[in-house]
């Protein structure tokens, strides 16, 4: 029993851990597509750590396939919300009045207006490679 | 099913208070963000925060019907993302076609 609450306290307290390390990095990073990193990868491994600390905690079989059956729920929608949240505010960053963080140095996509995401005068070394790289 | 006590029941009380933190800094980016997809990413932050939450509650009180309701509030929550962000797609591509094509 001993063993098996260390194990599961283990657990619980790493993916609080991430859970935290996520909300702190959408307060304090500078940008909305480093938010969106932050809030996605940190989120989803600590809500999948907490469920695998509730199974370690209480060893049922229905707990079990609830347990993975929200875990493989997050890892299948998490990438999905995180990339449609990224290409919409990348296509409508004019229209929202998104900004970059000024230390941005590569976009290696244009929207359907043939934009990039910053302007290219700063590295005019390597912009006549492909257009995409700015 | 037994109520946890002892060492680990502090242990998860301290991830409860940990997890609230958590929230409260995503609650302040959700109401300071400048911009909307920053308040759809924290909003999003914050289900899953829910989620851990009631993860964490459901250890601590031995009640394992939390972890249908944190089943249920992770598929909402991925439903309201993908709908603001088929929305805010849609300015951008409703902005393009009010205006003349340029080339």
């Amino acid at each position: 029993m001993v063993a098996q609450q260390v194990v599961g306290i283990f657990l619980m307290s790493t993916g609080t851990l991430f859970v935290f390390v996520a909300g702190l990095g959408v307060l304090r990073l500078p940008d909305v597509y480093m938010r969106l990193h932050a809030s996605t990868k940190a989120g989803t491994l600590g809500v999948a750590l907490n469920a695998a600390g509730l199974v370690v905690f209480y060893p049922d079989l229905g707990i079990f396939t609830r347990a993975s059956a929200l875990v493989l729920f997050l890892l299948l929608t998490a990438p999905v919300a995180a990339h449609m949240i990224g290409r919409a505010s990348y296509f409508a960053r004019e229209e929202l009045g998104v900004t970059v963080w000024g230390g941005t140095v590569v976009d290696r996509m244009l929207d359907h207006r043939g934009k990039a995401l910053f302007s290219t005068e700063a590295v005019e070394e390597t912009s006549d490679s492909s257009g995409a790289v700015s | 099913m037994a109520e946890l006590s002892g060492a680990p029941a502090w242990f998860a009380s301290a991830c409860l208070i940990a997890i609230v933190l958590s929230l409260v800094m995503t609650v302040i980016r959700l109401l300071r963000g400048p911009t909307l997809p920053d308040r759809v990413v924290s909003l999003d932050l914050v289900a899953y925060q829910a989620v851990a939450f009631m993860l964490v509650y459901a250890v601590l009180t031995g009640q394992p019907a939390f972890l249908d309701v944190s089943l249920v509030l992770a598929l909402v929550a991925f439903l309201g993302t993908v709908a603001f962000a088929r929305y805010i797609e849609h300015l951008s591509v409703a902005e393009e076609e009010a205006a003349p094509m340029s080339d």
